[in-house]
């Protein structure tokens, strides 16, 4: 209602725009009208936002103080699941009550881990009738976008709030929307909502270059934040509501070498048993879509394939010599990696010692 | 600016801010547009340059007027200590100010400019305020000393992110205050903020960028601004030398001193520089004792002196005499206690 209110504003002040006292007019009544949709915003999500008291976990993770207050979680279902980010859960502490903004408490219970989007889903015990929250689709988030992002860390009954603007989408390769709004542990595990207090993501600190839980941290105060999106993670919900772990989804191939955002993804190296040796991919491959969207670089891959979670199954298509071909490939975790990088290892070793 | 301008500017205001919610547009016709409210808190707004520049403490800080005689109001800090300071003005101004006082509760302090007969625009210390989360609002200070020379101070816009309770990691800053503070979303700590305003987008007093400290539930940075109506009763405090004045150390001496040991209390050992006056211990069957004085207790004041160190206390006891009743001020956790010792005369019992 208040973007109608808003654009008719405006429309009068455009037509009146001879007019010197009706552009003062205009400029003060948006801000107000801003202001006033701001804070409906904050109050239409703020029934949906948890205070999470923290009892026992880690003071500190690789040399980095956390924070030792109350953390913040997002109600997703009226039967009690709850996602907040993962910030203060690796290692998970020993107990976590969740407050509600009216002053309900619950024992709550970790039912899964997202370790790609750095999110746990949590299940208060016993609750019902929760508050709902409404999800923003994903085409109604553009850059340039106010971007609210709210907690409940300084007071169980009250909110707090930064707002700034959604500076970036698809940042942390797919993964995430940048914002100036402030971003800190004071908000980690509330929601970043829009100007009608949809929830476009989960904030959680988040980096480029480290998929370490408190990478990104150390960014609070620098007008880098980011939120987790919510649109398009409805099955992942579905599978953490399952007590299924996510992990964010590896290939198992080594590409050319040269700068990523410039080199074509050909293949340098296969893992053995890894998820493209399986599909039949051989060194000399140039992977060229991902789910029938065209790539061109190394860097496209990584943005293609990074979203998706190990046992998704994607469409990769290659092109060997003249010939094109596609395959399902069936991603898996790093650790998975890692065996099979040993048990090649191991394998080779035993070869070249019994030769 | 006339008198007259100084009364009715921080009335219109308030009438502005009144009508706000019930009719926005006659805000504007008012004529509070962002460049008035700019030029109205600029011209409240001050730079002080006093000691500090050792150990990368800075030797700068912000301040507000409060009174159209010239008193400032900013945080107390290293930057205050030493007797004077300077005070540059929006106009290109630059006054002596002296230092009145210090409010421990709320770590505020007054300095007061040397201007004579001028009359300086200023904040309104009554003006009240119902601030709320996600409030739009704009600080004034003079972070990192970027404005240097003549410039203004620089304008910071954010919103209110909570109002809650000042929950400081201990070690960071020695405040004593616990209660309400309004934290925001704009930078505002960091060095040289301290003592500068955060208003509303009509330019109207919200509160006093605090100092630099870390959360204690958080772990990050804070920024925050002591509420105004906090700030007009340290400030009150200070001025109608509740407090205590400076000490004056031409008086005369008594024949015979009060000394710690008549009063019955220890302070902690005076080792460092402007070691702060708190009781180490309190001896047993003394004066003290009686009062129900407690290790901790910081003393504030002695008679109507004010006792920022451990060595005013020392010389505050000089020219008090022994045989009449000490009137000592206390700051105890985050509240002022007055008591009253009659000192123990050696050999007199």
């Amino acid at each position: 209602m208040i973007n109608v209110a808003g654009k008719h504003v405006l429309w009068l002040a455009f037509m009146w725009v001879p007019s010197v006292a009706w552009i003062g007019v205009r400029a003060q009544t948006l801000e107000q009208l801003q202001q006033q949709a701001i804070r409906e915003a904050v109050d239409r999500v703020s029934p949906a936002v948890v205070q999470l008291q923290i009892i026992g976990g880690a003071d500190r993770v690789e040399n980095v103080d956390l924070a030792s207050g109350p953390a913040t979680g997002l109600i997703l279902s009226g039967d009690g699941y709850v996602v907040t980010s993962r910030y203060r859960f690796d290692p998970a502490p020993a107990s976590v009550v969740a407050i509600l903004a009216d002053g309900r408490q619950f024992a709550s219970a970790i039912v899964a881990h997202d370790y790609s989007r750095k999110l746990v889903l949590l299940k208060l015990e016993g609750a019902t009738d929760l508050p709902a929250i409404e999800i923003a689709p994903d085409d109604s988030i553009r850059v340039g976008n106010w971007a609210i992002a709210v907690g409940r860390t300084y007071r169980a009954d009250r909110p707090n709030v930064s707002v700034g603007v959604v500076s970036a989408t698809d940042r942390i390769f797919g993964r995430a929307l940048q914002t100036d709004a402030a971003v800190s542990p004071a908000n980690y595990g509330g929601p970043m909502v829009d100007i009608q207090g949809r929830v476009m993501g989960v904030l959680s600190p988040m980096s480029p270059s480290s998929e370490s839980t408190i990478a990104g941290v150390d960014w609070y105060d620098s007008g880098i934040g980011f939120a987790v999106p919510l649109a398009g993670w409805q099955s992942a919900f579905e599978r953490l509501r399952n007590g299924k772990d996510l992990e964010r989804g590896y290939l198992g191939v080594g590409l050319a070498d040269g700068v990523p955002r410039e080199t074509t993804p050909t293949v340098k190296s296969v893992l053995p048993a890894g998820p493209v040796a399986q599909a039949g991919l051989e060194p000399g491959d140039l992977i060229v879509a991902i789910n029938e969207n065209a790539i061109a670089t190394q860097n496209d891959l990584k943005f293609a394939v990074t979203p998706h979670y190990a046992g998704d199954t994607i469409q990769v298509a290659y092109e060997r010599g003249e010939e094109r071909h596609t395959v399902d490939v069936t991603l898996t975790t790093v650790a998975k990696l890692q065996e099979a990088a040993e048990a090649a290892t191991k394998q080779q070793t035993e070869a070249s010692s019994n030769d | 600016m006339n008198r007259l301008q100084i009364v009715v500017a921080p009335t219109v205001a308030i009438v502005a801010s009144a009508l706000a919610p019930i009719c926005g547009a006659q805000v504007a016709l008012v004529g509070r547009s962002f460049a008035d409210v700019n030029q109205y808190a600029q011209q409240r707004s001050v730079k002080i340059y006093g000691a500090g520049g050792l150990r990368q403490l800075e030797a700068y800080q912000s301040g507000v007027l409060v009174s159209a005689d010239g008193h400032v109001a900013t945080m107390a800090s290293v930057v205050l200590d030493q007797d004077w300071v300077i005070v540059h003005l929006s106009d290109s101004r630059r006054l002596r100010g002296e230092v009145v006082g210090v409010d421990p509760l709320l770590d505020i302090a007054v300095v007061k400019l040397d201007g004579e007969d001028a009359e300086f625009p200023y904040y309104d210390l009554q003006h009240q305020s119902m601030p709320y989360e996600s409030m739009q609002l704009l600080a004034f200070c003079n972070l990192y000393n970027v404005a240097t020379g003549d410039e203004p101070v620089s304008v910071l816009h954010g919103v209110l992110t909570a109002v809650a309770p000042l929950e400081a990691r201990r070690g960071s800053f020695s405040t004593r205050y616990r209660d309400e503070v309004y934290i925001v979303d704009a930078s505002i700590n960091n060095p040289g903020a301290a003592g500068g305003i955060v208003v509303d987008l009509s330019g109207q007093p919200i509160g006093m960028i605090g100092k630099e400290v870390r959360s204690q539930l958080s772990g990050a940075w804070l920024n925050y601004a002591l509420p105004w109506d906090r700030v007009a009763e340290g400030v009150d405090r200070i001025i109608s030398g509740r407090l205590g004045a400076s000490i004056d150390s031409t008086t005369d001496l008594p024949e015979r001193s009060a000394t710690f040991a008549s009063l019955g209390i220890r302070l902690v050992p005076n080792v460092v520089p402007r070691t702060p006056p708190y009781i180490d211990s309190v001896l047993p069957d003394s004066p003290a004792e009686t009062a129900m004085l407690e290790p901790d207790d910081l003393v504030i004041a002695v008679g109507d002196m004010r006792t920022g160190t451990h060595n005013d206390v020392e010389q505050a006891l000089l020219r008090t005499p022994i045989d009449e009743p000490v009137r000592i001020t206390l700051l105890r956790g985050n509240r002022l206690v007055d008591v009253e010792l009659m000192p123990i005369v050696e050999g007199s019992q």
